[in-house]
């Protein structure tokens, strides 16, 4: 079973939409190249109106029309259906109104047995809670067709409030296993755990402006990383999801940057001590004045001696 | 016959040929031409031009001492499709195959069960209407319909001496869109989510992911030829790459189960080695290829034995903590226990401790204390772990000392470190 074919090739893709349009009216040259840099990417725009005209791929008509007589359509591969198929057995599909009935028949490409996932948390969502699949529901639905909802939302600390907001995006985490949701109200972005919903009733449209989701405030650290007991790749693998820059400054010494939104300071704090002796934080300030606190705290509390400077 | 199409060359015969480069420039991103060893200078230049074509506003340079750096940088909360699925769209192909993808489809797109000879019949009219002559062989078609055949895409029945395609019914997947836009970028092997999401006018935009490891999407052919072996009960031969995508070494294995880490984004293998029957974990990311070979047991017997090495493996649960299996083999899992103290208003510690704790216990002790105990074969690997409690622990044992020794150890030698440091901003600040 091939997962690296042409069929589901961006070339492929770009080609049938200039013969989707092609078979409604000419296309031009200009036609093709807006249709690949919409469709493909890379130097597709200059390759496929090339040989679409040069007769390297005769698809076109001399005036510009499909020689195909239908819209271009494709079954869906085994592939595809297996996967799918996978898809219906994993428990948060339940989320989703989704009828996969079509592939009952089909073998999965993989089963919740052949993957393992060993450290999940304990504390994820619970999908199969009908109530939190209506919620989940409810607010897929605000945010496609840009409505508003009444929210009653239970706190951390079980203070209830009741809000109108606006979502924006639903935001998964598969370390923390967990839906949050962003919305928008009174103008400012509002995070909310989807597990904390307790109802939530659909509003009508939005109307004027809303903030921008992904505009957060992001920090930057810089690490020093020893390459010591393969250090190097556990620290750049570990921190592969942020946007990070990595320059060699000896042998075996590397400096890392990385930028992380500034919500998340005490998680990354943590993630920065798990390394050891290995990643030392050189900047900023205030984020190395923290750490060494903690390893002060943490030599008294073992009755070692701490090193005079820190 | 046509000849290959010009200028195309962004488009790769073998996904393989750029993974160790892609690995390179989105894991690491500081390795110049020079430092990087698996292939040549100019091979280097080649997978480097694809990839910044492919990536886009992605892909990055920097200018080092050693050279020109590349690299792949985004933070991945901020992109709502995973960037790197592109290179997987990339396959290069000759006129042949877009010439008769479209007119195959088009030839059987009203139903019709066709024999080859109608078949060409049809792609003949549709070509008669070509801006320039299309010539292709008949046993080209054929083999065009053998491979659809064989994808799912058509099927066939044998009347008399001649096969008959008719092409499969095209499902809507449209009323899929949410769940595509969701586990596109979850699942395992998500790319072909993405290929499904290709086929839709409005894909969904509600989704935004956290915590995004996407590096896995390199290794998806390597899980794909894993999860088939499994299924079908064979061994593999699995070859291991360097850090510098160099071939390594080989092993045969039974393959068990695909491990992964969601609190940092490694995928493993996890198998039993066919030389001692021990268990054997190998990254995914560190295996370059996957060869099948054939069993001498039936496949019911395969099934059975997969079975019971499953059970085996899953016996083990609780003594072990992430992906190895070092100490497995003939010997007893180790005691490791550590205390951290929890204020009264540190509840975020406490959760933590609870969340986190996977095959260990938890106790509450008398003064705010809380102590975590685990019974693990490799006990190393849980120092990380216990690192990220610094500032809270209140004792570390384990009943194999040299783990507590290296905690403590390395306790001493990150201090040093911040010492040293401050000392140097010291001596710069009087300076």
């Amino acid at each position: 079973m091939m997962l690296f074919n042409e069929f589901y090739g961006s070339y492929y893709r770009a080609v049938a939409e200039i013969l989707r349009q092609a078979l409604e009216k000419p296309v031009t040259r200009a036609d093709m190249v807006r249709i690949c840099q919409e469709f493909s990417f890379g130097d597709a725009w200059l390759n496929i109106p090339q040989a679409l005209t040069d007769g390297s791929w005769p698809l076109l008509t001399g005036e510009g029309r499909a020689i195909i007589r239908r819209e271009p359509v494709r079954p869906l591969t085994l592939l595809e259906k297996r996967w799918l198929k996978a898809i219906s057995l994993d428990p948060r599909v339940q989320l989703f109104d989704v009828d996969l009935s079509f592939v009952e028949d089909v073998e999965p490409l993989f089963t919740p047995v052949d993957m393992i996932c060993f450290d999940a948390h304990a504390d994820g969502d619970d999908y199969a809670d009908p109530a939190y699949r209506a919620h989940f529901r409810t607010l897929l639905q605000a945010i496609s067709e840009g409505r508003s909802v009444r929210m009653t939302y239970a706190s951390r600390r079980q203070r209830t409030m009741v809000d109108e907001v606006t979502p924006l995006r639903l935001e998964y985490s598969e370390r923390d296993d967990c839906f949050r949701v962003l919305c928008a109200h009174k103008n400012a972005v509002k995070v909310r755990n989807l597990s904390g919903v307790r109802q939530c009733e659909l509003l009508g449209k939005h109307e004027g402006g809303l903030p921008d989701p992904d505009a957060r405030e992001s920090r930057r650290v810089v690490l020093e990383v020893t390459d010591h007991r393969n250090a190097l790749e556990r620290v750049s693998m570990h921190f592969t999801h942020l946007r990070k820059e990595v320059e060699r400054v000896g042998e075996r010494t590397f400096r890392m940057t990385l930028w992380y939104d500034a919500s998340d300071e005490p998680e990354m704090l943590i993630r920065v001590l798990q390394f050891g002796p290995t990643v030392r934080v050189l900047e900023p300030a205030d984020f190395r004045s923290e750490v060494e606190k903690r390893v002060r705290e943490q030599l008294a509390l073992l009755g070692m001696e701490a090193p005079g400077d820190i | 016959m046509a000849s290959k199409a010009r200028g195309y060359h962004e488009l790769l015969g073998h996904f393989r040929r750029v993974r160790a480069y892609m690995q390179h420039f989105y894991v690491y991103g500081f390795y110049t031409r020079d430092e990087f060893t698996a292939g040549s200078a100019r091979s280097y230049d080649n997978e480097r031009r694809r990839v910044e074509g492919w990536m886009g506003e992605h892909y990055g340079f920097r200018m080092t001492k050693n050279g020109k750096a590349n690299f792949i940088a985004f933070d991945s909360r901020s992109v709502r499709r995973n960037p790197l699925y592109r290179a997987l769209k990339s396959k290069t192909f000759v006129p042949n195959d877009i010439m008769l993808h479209f007119l195959i489809l088009d030839a059987l797109r009203d139903g019709a069960e066709c024999g080859v000879q109608e078949i060409i019949r049809r792609c003949g009219q549709r070509l008669d209407a070509a801006s320039a002559p299309f010539v292709y062989e008949e046993n080209t078609l054929r083999d065009k319909l053998g491979e659809y055949e064989e994808m799912g895409v058509l099927s066939s029945r044998k009347q008399g001496r001649d096969r008959l395609y008719r092409m499969q019914p095209c499902t809507d997947v449209a009323p899929l869109a949410a769940a595509l836009a969701f586990f596109s970028e979850t699942a395992p092997c998500g790319v072909v989510g993405s290929y499904l999401e290709d086929r839709l006018d409005t894909p969904c935009e509600a989704f935004r992911m956290k915590h995004h490891y996407i590096a896995q999407t390199f290794d998806a052919e390597v899980m794909l030829a894993l999860l088939e072996a499994m299924h079908a009960g064979q061994d593999v031969v699995i070859h291991h790459m360097g850090r510098d995508g160099r071939a390594e070494s080989r092993q045969t294995v039974t393959p068990l189960h695909i491990l992964r880490s969601v609190q940092d984004g490694r995928t493993y293998l996890l198998a039993v080695s066919c030389r001692n029957r021990a268990f054997v974990s190998h990254r995914l990311d560190r295996i370059s290829a996957v060869k099948p070979i054939r069993r001498e047991k039936g496949a019911e017997e395969a099934m059975e034995e997969l079975q019971a090495l499953r059970q085996a493996f899953a016996a083990t649960r609780e003594n072990r903590w992430g992906a190895s299996v070092v100490g497995m083999a003939g010997k007893k899992p180790q005691r490791v226990s550590f205390t951290i103290r929890v204020s009264p208003w540190e509840a975020h510690a406490r959760r933590r401790m609870y969340r986190e704790y996977r095959g260990g216990r938890v106790e509450e002790l008398e003064g705010g204390l809380l102590r975590f105990t685990a019974d693990l074969y490799d006990p190393v690997e849980i120092l990380p772990w216990v690192r990220t409690f610094i500032g809270r622990i209140t004792s570390f044992e384990c009943e194999n000392e040299a783990v507590t020794r290296r905690f403590r150890a390395d306790l001493a030698e990150l201090a040093d470190a911040y010492a040293r440091q401050s000392g140097a901003a010291e001596g710069e600040v009087q300076a």
